[in-house]
């Protein structure tokens, strides 16, 4: 009838094994995962033991992720003794194998790596018997060379290689070679299947991950917080007695009272007002300058009149006056409330007192 | 020791050394011309000066003159005023005469280089030392390098903190707060623009602006010229706009803080006495009330933001014209001169794209808008341009 089909006669491994065990599950007894490098069993490396495992070398040729793996093949006559045994075989040999992917798809590209060809030679020779076939370049698919030399040289000369490997792959020389970002996504699925994650277990793991992070913050947030507040809270009462109406006889500037942070100013219109020490620019605090009628700051040479006015240098606003009021004939200042001109707060009660 | 030795050159305090008629002219002189209004002019002048003859001065000859005649000045003033020689001995001004002459040496170093390589550059000579591939070894170059510089650093720190004794005061007392209060030497120009601005604007936009600014120089400034060799020709405006920035407006300002700024934060010249008691009329008007009282005699409106709409307007127009000086040709194309920056702009504009142009000219018009404060208070008594205390907001 004519009818050919395909047997693997030498298998080798080429650089850029990745080690990654798929050649030894798919075929155990031609391939052997090493610790770095992976091997040709010398048990396999005769015709006669790699061509009843065409398929399943093959397919491990098909699964290699890097395709690292090579064979070469002779053209024997009849139809292929392992059609039907697929779907029951006892090895596992996945569907899909075989004479349908055997067709010509897999390029032996180059001789075997040097490496193996020592241990080949020793292996044939251990054999004793010929290969029956020694003519690799008449019965691999080597003669489709040609055509692929003349796609590419129907290329121009400085075409990219991208460009080359489109045009071998366009005219159905060669497949396409999946990208590693493909390849990669295959890894991820076949490691999500066999390390999948329980529902429980995932919100244990989401719950311990969040209260971790939420207990850092905390802590974190505790501590800003306790940075900002003083670790001493010290302080005089806000509110002080500052003696009796007649301890202030005529308009002027009292600054016995300065080291509490009030000066007690009797203004020309009568009134008693408690004055702020404090410069409402950046806090310094002013000093008053009988000569000039002025409280004059130090640091930035902010200066206000005697009624808390501010009216030259960088302040923005009047000093502030606080709450002076009358317990019995006693004068009593809070310092706690502060009354502020430019909000008109001035005229409320408690701002001042009236003599 | 060494301060003791200071004050036996210059003469007992209060007693200086020389005096006479002519002397005290020149001390008047120096004083007169001292005042901000006529010294941040006069230092801007320099500047400029500094810039346009860059390749005259840093010659050796005369940039020995210049050196020898500052210090003769600098320090041979603490021979005719006991004021003056108060100031400069004060252990905490120490740092600021370091300033000063580090700061002279690294401009004389670098406009030096510069009129070198600007020169080979004019004859299409290479620029010495500009080859990337004349690189040195981290071991042993660098490291023996700064090992020495270790050395003799520590040995000047070492002597300096002996012979000079820590700059210590009476304890602290709330109710009377040394006069005048300085901040730190570093910080005395930020002080100082304190006294011009609201303290929102000088104590946190103001030095925010000058930090964002430096982080955002490298992305602005993409030019690579310049790299790795010293030149002014290549890069007019981005070294006299960083020296600006830096000498006039920090390095000055450091120079006022210290030598001019007296009790109560008044001016004072040089060789002046610090009267505490001095009166000073320094009354502030806002542009508000000069426009409204001044110029329309009418009351103030109640409303803020018309009686603030002058000052509004006129910081918006100033912040507008600068974002806008790429567009300017198509308004005022017949002035000479704007004409000319106006190109500048352009094609900075179109190097820089429309981001990096406007953050620039952000940054810009807020820098110019300092000094331009500072003359208008020296000279008007000018107190804020915005006036809105009813927000906490003062420009």
């Amino acid at each position: 009838m004519g009818q050919t089909h395909q047997e693997i006669t030498k298998v080798w491994i080429e650089d850029g094994c990745i080690v990654c065990d798929a050649c030894e599950t798919e075929s155990p007894t031609v391939f052997e995962v090493l610790e770095d490098s992976c091997i040709i069993r010398p048990s396999a490396q005769s015709p006669d033991f790699t061509k009843p495992l065409t398929p399943t070398i093959i397919d491990a040729a098909d699964g290699c992720p890097v395709d690292v793996i090579h064979f070469e093949t002779v053209d024997v006559e009849g139809p292929e003794p392992w059609a039907g045994q697929e779907e029951a075989a006892a090895e596992g040999v996945p569907t899909g194998g075989g004479a349908k992917k055997a067709g010509g798809t897999v390029i032996p590209d180059g001789p075997p790596d040097p490496k193996w060809a020592g241990l080949l030679q020793t292996a044939e020779s251990r054999g004793g018997k010929p290969d029956p076939a020694p003519a690799p370049s008449q019965n691999t698919p080597r003669p489709a060379k040609a055509p692929a030399e003349a796609i590419v040289a129907a290329l121009p000369e400085n075409a990219p290689p991208d460009a080359k490997q489109a045009a071998m792959v366009g005219s159905g020389f060669t497949k396409p070679r999946s990208g590693v970002r493909e390849r990669i996504d295959a890894i991820a699925d076949r490691t999500a299947e066999t390390s999948k994650v329980t529902r429980r277990q995932f919100v244990l793991f989401a719950a311990g991950g969040w209260a971790f992070v939420i207990a850092t913050l905390g802590t974190w947030g505790a501590a800003i917080q306790s940075f900002m507040v003083p670790k001493v809270t010290k302080e005089p009462p806000s509110s002080f007695r500052a003696g009796k109406l007649s301890d202030f006889p005529e308009p002027g500037v009292y600054e016995q009272f300065k080291p509490q942070g009030v000066w007690l100013v009797y203004l020309e219109e009568g009134k008693l007002v408690a004055l702020s020490t404090t410069c409402t620019h950046l806090g310094c605090i002013p000093n008053w300058l009988n000569n000039d009628r002025k409280f004059k700051c130090p640091c930035h040479g902010s200066g206000f009149y005697v009624s808390g006015i501010h009216f030259e240098g960088p302040a923005p606003r009047p000093l502030e006056r606080l709450k002076i009021i009358k317990d019995g004939e006693w004068i009593v200042v809070d310092k706690s409330k502060t009354f502020r001109e430019e909000l008109g707060q001035w005229d409320q009660p408690g701002a001042f007192l009236t003599v | 020791m060494i301060d003791s030795l200071i004050m036996l050159a210059s003469g007992a305090p209060g007693k200086p050394l020389f005096s006479s008629p002519a002397i005290d002219s020149f001390k008047d002189v120096v004083n007169f011309w001292s005042q901000p209004q006529y010294s941040l002019p006069l230092f801007t002048i320099l500047f400029v000066l500094m810039l346009v003859f860059y390749r005259k001065w840093s010659r050796p000859i005369p940039a020995g003159l210049i050196l020898v005649g500052f210090s003769a000045i600098y320090f041979g003033s603490m021979a005719i005023d006991s004021n003056y020689s108060l100031i400069l001995t004060k252990a905490d001004n120490v740092p600021i005469t370091i300033m000063l002459f580090g700061v002279g040496i690294c401009l004389w170093t670098a406009f030096r280089e510069a009129a070198t390589n600007d020169k080979a550059i004019e004859e299409g000579k290479p620029i010495p030392y500009s080859d990337r591939d004349d690189k040195v070894l981290v071991w042993p170059d660098l490291v023996y390098i700064e090992l020495i510089c270790l050395v003799l650093a520590s040995a000047a720190l070492l002597f300096w903190s002996v012979g000079l004794p820590a700059p210590l005061e009476a304890p602290a007392n709330p109710a009377g707060p040394p006069n005048p209060s300085k901040a730190p030497w570093y910080f005395l120009g930020l002080q100082e623009m304190l006294v011009y601005f609201d303290p929102w604007m000088a104590g946190v936009i103001l030095p925010g602006m000058i930090v964002s600014g430096l982080i955002a120089m490298p992305y602005i400034d993409t030019n690579p010229k310049g790299n790795g060799y010293y030149t002014f020709k290549e890069r007019p405006f981005a070294i006299t706009t960083w020296l600006f920035g830096f000498i006039i407006l920090w390095v000055v300002l450091i120079v006022f803080g210290t030598f001019l700024r007296g009790p109560n934060w008044n001016f004072f010249g040089p060789y002046e006495y610090w009267d505490a008691l001095i009166q000073v009329p320094l009354t502030n008007i806002n542009l508000s009330d000069y426009f409204w009282l001044y110029l329309f005699k009418s009351e103030l409106p109640t409303n803020p933001f018309v009686r603030e709409g002058i000052g509004i307007v006129l910081s918006g127009a100033w912040v507008l014209a600068f974002l806008t000086v790429p567009w300017w040709p198509l308004m005022v194309d017949n002035i000479p001169g704007i004409g000319k920056v106006s190109g500048f702009a352009r094609k900075l504009f179109g190097q820089m794209g429309t981001i990096r142009f406007l953050i620039l000219a952000f940054h810009l018009a807020i820098m110019a808008m300092m000094p331009l404060k500072m003359v208008l208070r020296w000279l008007f008594t000018l107190k804020y341009f915005i006036y809105l205390p009813e927000f906490n907001m003062n420009l």
